[in-house]
C-alpha cells in the first residue's frame, strides 16, 4: 500500500509512444488534487537523497554501489523505507541515519516513493476492459499474475510498480525491446533477463532460448515449451545474442489504440496484493 | 601384534601432540619473518603476502594440473551478516580474521573452529560516511593481533587469547574518520591510514609503537596554511579536503619507505570550490617509516572530480627498463591507466590505459593527464568511462615474479557523473561527497575481466571476461595459477601463463574480498570470503 503525502501530489507528464505515435498522458499521483498550473517546484527530499544516498544509490535511485531503489517503495511502503533509513538493515552495507531527525527523513522518504509513482496513477483506459483483453488473448498463458498463468514470461503481478505506461506500451507493441534486469542480483551482475540467445554446443546440438541466468561459467536458456536448457560455457563452440527477438507474439497490429490503452491501464494497476 | 599398535598409536599420539605443541607455541611473526615470508609460504603474513604486496604465494601443491580436483574443506559463516570483506592472516596453523564491522576472530586453519572472538563496543550514533561498515583485516607483529575499529580506534589483542592489550584513539568518529583498513606491521611499528573522505576532513596516516601503543608519528595528507601545496586549494577548502589512506599500503625495508595511496579531494563531484590540483589527493606517497617524512607523491588524478581514490595497494617489484634496472612501484589506477614509477624517486616512467577509459587523452612526459573537454560532472550527467567505483577499487592485484605478469580485475563500465553542492560541511551525513554521484551504465556491455598485463609496461597478455561484476582481488601463485572470483559467487582458478579456466565452484553468493593461500600439515589450502561465509578449499 502506497501512502500518499499531500507535499507530494504532482503531475506528472507520460509520453505514451506505441505505433509510432505519441499520446501524451497526464497522469494524477492519486490524492488531494494537484495545484493545476503552478510548475512543481522541486521537491525539498531530492536534494536531501542526493546528498546522502546517491551515493549508493545513484542520483535516481536506480542504483551504484547498493541496489537500485525506484521501486523499493512498492515493496517496503514509505514506513518500511523510513525504518531503514533510521535503523538501517542490521548487518548491511546500508547504513542509518539517525542524525538526520524526522523531518528531513520524511522528506527523502517522500522522495524515494515519488521514484514509484511514475509508474502508478489514473490511466485513460478502462482497466476492467483490459483484463478482459489480458484474458481473451491468453496472456496468463505466458505469465503470471497473482499465481495464476504460466512462466515464459515475467510474473506480472507487480508490474504496474516496475514499468511505466509507456513501457508497458512498448513491451506489449514491440516485445523484446526493453528487457528488464535480472532481478536476483539486480545492479551488481545486472544483466538483462529474457534475452534471446542462441547456443551451439561442441557436439553440434543447438539450442535457442531466453536467459534466464547467466554468469561467468553457465548459462541457462528457456526454450519455447518452457524447458530449462543448462549450458557450461566450456562446452560450448557458440553463444550468441538475438536482441529484439521474443517469445512474445506482438500484438502490435492486434490490437486497437483503445484496446491498447484498456490493456494498459489494466497492467499499470497490477502493484501486488494489498 | 597388541605392543606393535600401541606403538602405532603412541606415534600418532606424539605427532598430534607435537603439532598441537607447535602450533601453540608458534604463533610468533617476527619482523625477519616478514621480511622473508616467501621462506615460510604456509603462512599468510601480512595483508599484501609480503610487504611488496605481490599477493603471490610460493606455494605448488595445487597447480594447473591438479586444480581441477580441488573440493570445499570448510566453511566459516558470520555470526552476524554484514559487508565481508576481509583477507586472513594465517600464521602456524591459526587463521585471524575480522568479521563485519570490526570483530576479530581466531580459527583452527585445520577445522574452521573459531578459538576466540573479540567484538569492540561501538558507538550507538556511528558515522559511516560514504563507506561501508567493514574491515579488511588484521596485521600480526610478535604474539600480537592488530586490528582497526570502525569507530577509528587501533587495538592490540593478544593472539593467543583475545585479551586486549592496548587501545589508542586513532582520530574523531564524530568527524566522520573511520578505519575499514587492515593495519600493517613493519620493524616496531603499526602503520594504519583512515576512511571518511566523503565525510569533509583531512586524511592521515599514523605510526603507533607495537609495544605500547604510542603515536610515533603523523602524516596529514592535506596541507594546511603555510605549508606548501595548500596552494593547490582554493579558499579555505583544504579544511575538509579528504585525501584518505583507506586501504593498506607496501614498504620497501630497504629504502625503508612506506608507500600509501589517497583518495578522492572533497566534495567529491565538484571542484568549483577548491580550484587548483588538491594535494595530495588521488596520489601514491613514498613515506620515511622512521620520521613520518614525505618524500616523495605523484598524484595520478589532480583535481579529481569523479571520486578516483589511488587505493588500490600498491605492487613494489625490480625490473629492468630501457636494459636499465630499476626499483618500481606499479598501479592499475581507478582512473584506468596502469602506472610504472621509479619507487626511489616517483619519476614517472609510463602509463597506459588498461580499460576504456574517456577522460584522459593520454599522459604527458610527467605522467600527468592530458584531459579530454567537458569531463566534469553536470547537472543532467556527464558520460564518463571508468564509472566511479572505478577500472579496479580496493580489490588487491597480484602479481607472479614467474610469470612477471600483474593480475587485476578490471571494470569496464561508464557513468553519468552528476554534480553535487561546491561547499563540503563536515561530518554531514546528509552530504556524502557533497552530494552528486553517478547513474551507471548496467546491462551486457558492463562487465568485468581478470587481465594480465605485463608488470613494466601495462600491456595486458590475456583476459579472462566475467559476467557482472567483481570487487574480488586476484591471487597468484606457484603452481601457476590466479585464483579471482565474480559477484555472481564464482570462486574460480586461471592458468596463470594463459588466462584459461582450470576449476570454478559457486558459492551462492558474492565474492568481495581477497583470496589467499595457506598450509598447514602439509596440506595447501585456498579461502576466500564471500558474502558471509569464508570458504576454504583443498585438494583431496
Ligand atoms: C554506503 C552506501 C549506502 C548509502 C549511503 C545508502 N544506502 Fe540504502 N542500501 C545500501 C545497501 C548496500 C543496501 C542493500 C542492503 C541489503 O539488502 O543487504 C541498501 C538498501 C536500501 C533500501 C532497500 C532496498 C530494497 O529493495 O530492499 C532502501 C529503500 C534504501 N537503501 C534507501 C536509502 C536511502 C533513502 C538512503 C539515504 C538516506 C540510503 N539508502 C543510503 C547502501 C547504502
Ligand atoms: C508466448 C508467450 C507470451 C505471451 C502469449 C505473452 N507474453 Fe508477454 N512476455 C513474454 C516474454 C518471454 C517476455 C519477456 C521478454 C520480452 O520483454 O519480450 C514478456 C514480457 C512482457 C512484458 C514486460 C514485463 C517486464 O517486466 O518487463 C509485459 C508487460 C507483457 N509481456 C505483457 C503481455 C501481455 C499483456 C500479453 C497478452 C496480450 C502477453 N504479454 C503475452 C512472453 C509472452
Amino acid at each position: 500500500m502506497i501512502r500518499i503525502r499531500s507535499s507530494r501530489v504532482a503531475a506528472l507528464v507520460f509520453i505514451l509512444c506505441g505505433f509510432g505515435l505519441c499520446v501524451p498522458f497526464v497522469a494524477f499521483a492519486a490524492g488531494r488534487a494537484p495545484q493545476a498550473t503552478k510548475p512543481a517546484a522541486a521537491p525539498p527530499g531530492k536534494p536531501l537523497f542526493e546528498g546522502a544516498c546517491a551515493v549508493c544509490h545513484g542520483m535516481d535511485g536506480s542504483g551504484g554501489n547498493g541496489p537500485n531503489i525506484r521501486h523499493a517503495a512498492a515493496r517496503l511502503g514509505p514506513n518500511g523505507i523510513e525504518d531503514l533509513v533510521k535503523v538501517g538493515f542490521i548487518g548491511s552495507g546500508m547504513p542509518t541515519f539517525p542524525q538526520l531527525g524526522d523531518e528531513k527523513i520524511r522528506q527523502i522518504v517522500d522522495y524515494v516513493v515519488s521514484f514509484d509513482q511514475e509508474a502508478s496513477g489514473t490511466q485513460p483506459g478502462d482497466a476492467q476492459k483490459g483484463k478482459e483483453i489480458y484474458r481473451s488473448k491468453n496472456c496468463s498463458q505466458c505469465h503470471i499474475v497473482n499465481g495464476q498463468g504460466g512462466n515464459l514470461g515475467p510474473d506480472l503481478t507487480r508490474v504496474g510498480t516496475r514499468l511505466s505506461p509507456g513501457s508497458l506500451s512498448d513491451a506489449i507493441t514491440s516485445p523484446g525491446l526493453k528487457l528488464p534486469l535480472d532481478a536476483n542480483l539486480a545492479e551488481r551482475a545486472a544483466f538483462r533477463a529474457y534475452l534471446m540467445q542462441r547456443a551451439v554446443t561442441k557436439d553440434g546440438r543447438e539450442i535457442t532460448g531466453l536467459r534466464v541466468n547467466d554468469d561467468t561459467f553457465s548459462v541457462q536458456l528457456r526454450d519455447a515449451g518452457g524447458q530449462i536448457h543448462s549450458l557450461r560455457k566450456l562446452d560450448l563452440q557458440k553463444l550468441e545474442d538475438l536482441p529484439g527477438k521474443s517469445w512474445m507474439p506482438s500484438y502490435k497490429d492486434g490490437l486497437s489504440e483503445t484496446q491498447l490503452n484498456d490493456l494498459v491501464s489494466y497492467l499499470a494497476g497490477l502493484r501486488g496484493a494489498r | 601384534m597388541k605392543s606393535l599398535q600401541y606403538v602405532a598409536y603412541a606415534g600418532v599420539l606424539a605427532a598430534l601432540l607435537l603439532a598441537g605443541w607447535s602450533s601453540a607455541l608458534a604463533q610468533n611473526v617476527t619482523y625477519d619473518d616478514i621480511l622473508h615470508s616467501s621462506a615460510q609460504p604456509q603462512n599468510w603474513i601480512t595483508y599484501g603476502g609480503n610487504y611488496s604486496s605481490h599477493r603471490f604465494s610460493e606455494l605448488k601443491q595445487i597447480d594447473t594440473q591438479n586444480a581441477a580436483s580441488l573440493k570445499m574443506e570448510w566453511v566459516y559463516q558470520l555470526r552476524r551478516t554484514g559487508i565481508f570483506e576481509t583477507s586472513p592472516i594465517v600464521v602456524d596453523g591459526y587463521l585471524y580474521m575480522t568479521e563485519p564491522p570490526s570483530t576479530v576472530t581466531a580459527l583452527d586453519v585445520r577445522t574452521g573452529k573459531a578459538i576466540w572472538r573479540w567484538t569492540p563496543e561501538l558507538p550507538k550514533n556511528l558515522l559511516t560516511i560514504g563507506l561501508f561498515p567493514t574491515n579488511r583485516g588484521v596485521a600480526v607483529l610478535g604474539d600480537t593481533v592488530y586490528v582497526t575499529t570502525i569507530d577509528s580506534y587501533l587495538v592490540a589483542l593478544d593472539g593467543k587469547t583475545g585479551a586486549v592489550r592496548w587501545r589508542v584513539h586513532v582520530a574523531e568518529n564524530k568527524e566522520g574518520y573511520a578505519i575499514t583498513s587492515a593495519p600493517l606491521a613493519i620493524n616496531g611499528k603499526i602503520i594504519t591510514g583512515t576512511g571518511g573522505g566523503e565525510a569533509g576532513l583531512r586524511g592521515l596516516l599514523d605510526a603507533y609503537d607495537a609495544k605500547t601503543g604510542k603515536r610515533l608519528w603523523r602524516l596529514w595528507t592535506v596541507p594546511t596554511q603555510g605549508e606548501p601545496g595548500v596552494e593547490t586549494w582554493g579558499g579555505d577548502s583544504w579544511k575538509w579536503g579528504g585525501a584518505t589512506t583507506w586501504n593498506t599500503g607496501s614498504y620497501d625495508p630497504e629504502l625503508n619507505l612506506l608507500y600509501w595511496g589517497t583518495g578522492n579531494p572533497a566534495p567529491d563531484w565538484n571542484g568549483d570550490a577548491r580550484q587548483g590540483d588538491n594535494l595530495y589527493s588521488c596520489s601514491l606517497l613514498a613515506v620515511d617509516a622512521d620520521t613520518g617524512k614525505m618524500k616523495w607523491y605523484f598524484q595520478f588524478s589532480p583535481h579529481d572530480t569523479h571520486d578516483w581514490d589511488a587505493a588500490e595497494p600498491p605492487i613494489l617489484l625490480d625490473a629492468a627498463i630501457n636494459g636499465q634496472p630499476r626499483k618500481l612501484v606499479v598501479m592499475a589506477n581507478r582512473n584506468g591507466f596502469y602506472y610504472v614509477l621509479d619507487r626511489t624517486t616517483g619519476e614517472f616512467l609510463s602509463g597506459v590505459p588498461f580499460i576504456k577509459q574517456t577522460w584522459a587523452k593520454g599522459l604527458d612526459a610527467k605522467g600527468r593527464p592530458i584531459l579530454m573537454p567537458d569531463i566534469d560532472p553536470s547537472p543532467q550527467g556527464t558520460l564518463i568511462y571508468p564509472s566511479i567505483t572505478g577500472a579496479i577499487n580496493f580489490s588487491s592485484p597480484s602479481y607472479s615474479p614467474l610469470t612477471g605478469l600483474v593480475y587485476v580485475t578490471a571494470r569496464e563500465q561508464g557513468a553519468y557523473y552528476f554534480k553535487g553542492r561546491p561547499k563540503m560541511e563536515p561530518a554531514n551525513p546528509e552530504l556524502a561527497g557533497g552530494g552528486g554521484g553517478q547513474r551507471v551504465l548496467t546491462g551486457d556491455p558492463a562487465y568485468t575481466a581478470v587481465r594480465a598485463l605485463d608488470a613494466t609496461t601495462g600491456k595486458m597478455k590475456w583476459q579472462f571476461k566475467l559476467v557482472g561484476d567483481s570487487w574480488t582481488g586476484t591471487l597468484a601463485t606457484a603452481g601457476g595459477l590466479v585464483f579471482s572470483a565474480d559477484v555472481a559467487g564464482n570462486f574460480f582458478a586461471l592458468d596463470a601463463a594463459t588466462g584459461k579456466p582450470l576449476w570454478n565452484v559457486h558459492v551462492g553468493a558474492a565474492a568481495r574480498a581477497n583470496p589467499v593461500t595457506f598450509a598447514v600439515d602439509g596440506k595447501q589450502y585456498v579461502a576466500v570470503a564471500a558474502t558471509n561465509s569464508l570458504f576454504v578449499f583443498g585438494l583431496p
